[in-house]
């Protein structure tokens, strides 16, 4: 059963293991990819990864509006970047793909914080509504219905009404989280 | 004259491009004279452009694991700070 993020932290901070590997699993795609957005090594991806999730260990009791989790995680780690940056020995070289140093901008942090509310509604679907919506947004070139319906089981007819179902599903989700991309 | 609204079956397909252009066309006509569905269009391509977003990247299983064991890192490495609770069930004991 999904549980919010206020239901987490709670359960996190009553020192329930499950509820902290939960909040990892939910939030390990989102923090994982600020480092490398920021030109980082995928060595020090890592080391930033280890280092929120200890300042997320100590300090989720001071997060007073837990509703705000996405958020906090984000700038949490982008301060990690550049604690990182600043103790990487000058090269005098500077990554092509650096990013801005600078703390996040208020809509980067929306952006990044919708992106990683969409997928976790994602998330919630059941596996065959999930893979029918994945193929449906990522495929490229766009797979055929003959394609998807061989690998998902199912007869072609029922792919267009399964995946409206699927995408109402979605969007009922979306609508339960609050977020609003209308 | 009420508006008859194209199924969101069609509207998907239309967005996702997979209409031929006779298919299309209606649609299309539809769109302009529908905010509705015109919409659901707009909320459609929202999603789909957050879930291709390509920055989200899973993170190597052991970096996981680390991040896992931290749990169990500070609470063997905590120092005993006895709660109520755990006074009273002391009490309890004795």
């Amino acid at each position: 059963m999904y549980r919010t993020d206020s239901e987490l932290i709670q359960a996190c901070l009553d020192g329930n293991e499950s509820a902290w590997y939960e909040l990892i699993d939910r939030y390990k795609r989102l923090i994982y990819s600020i480092p490398l957005r920021q030109g980082l090594s995928m060595a020090d991806a890592d080391d930033v990864f280890q280092n929120v999730f200890t300042i997320v260990f100590r300090r989720l009791e001071t997060l007073r509006n837990q509703k705000l989790l996405a958020a906090w995680l984000i700038r949490i780690t982008y301060n990690e970047c550049q604690h990182l940056r600043k103790r990487m020995p000058a090269t005098g070289e500077i990554p092509e793909t650096l990013a801005d140093p600078q703390s996040p901008a208020q809509e980067e942090v929306e952006l990044l914080e919708r992106r990683h509310l969409v997928h976790q509604a994602m998330e919630q679907l059941d596996p065959r509504c999930r893979e029918l919506l994945t193929a449906l947004f990522l495929s490229s070139p766009a797979q055929s219905y003959e394609q998807i319906a061989s690998r998902l089981g199912i007869p072609t007819g029922s792919i267009g009404p399964t995946r409206a179902r699927c995408f109402k599903k979605l969007q009922a989700i979306l609508d339960e989280m609050g977020i609003d991309l209308s | 004259m009420e508006t008859k609204h194209i199924t969101v079956e069609h509207l998907i397909a239309y967005a996702a491009q997979e209409l031929s252009e006779g298919e299309a066309k209606p649609v299309r006509d539809h769109l302009v004279v529908c905010p509705e569905c015109n919409a659901f269009i707009v909320s459609f391509k929202r999603i789909r452009k957050l879930v291709c977003s390509e920055h989200i990247q899973e993170p190597p299983q052991s970096a996981i694991e680390r991040a896992y064991a931290i749990f169990q890192q500070h609470r063997t490495n905590a120092s005993p700070n006895p709660t109520w609770t755990s006074l009273f069930r002391l009490f309890m004991i004795v």
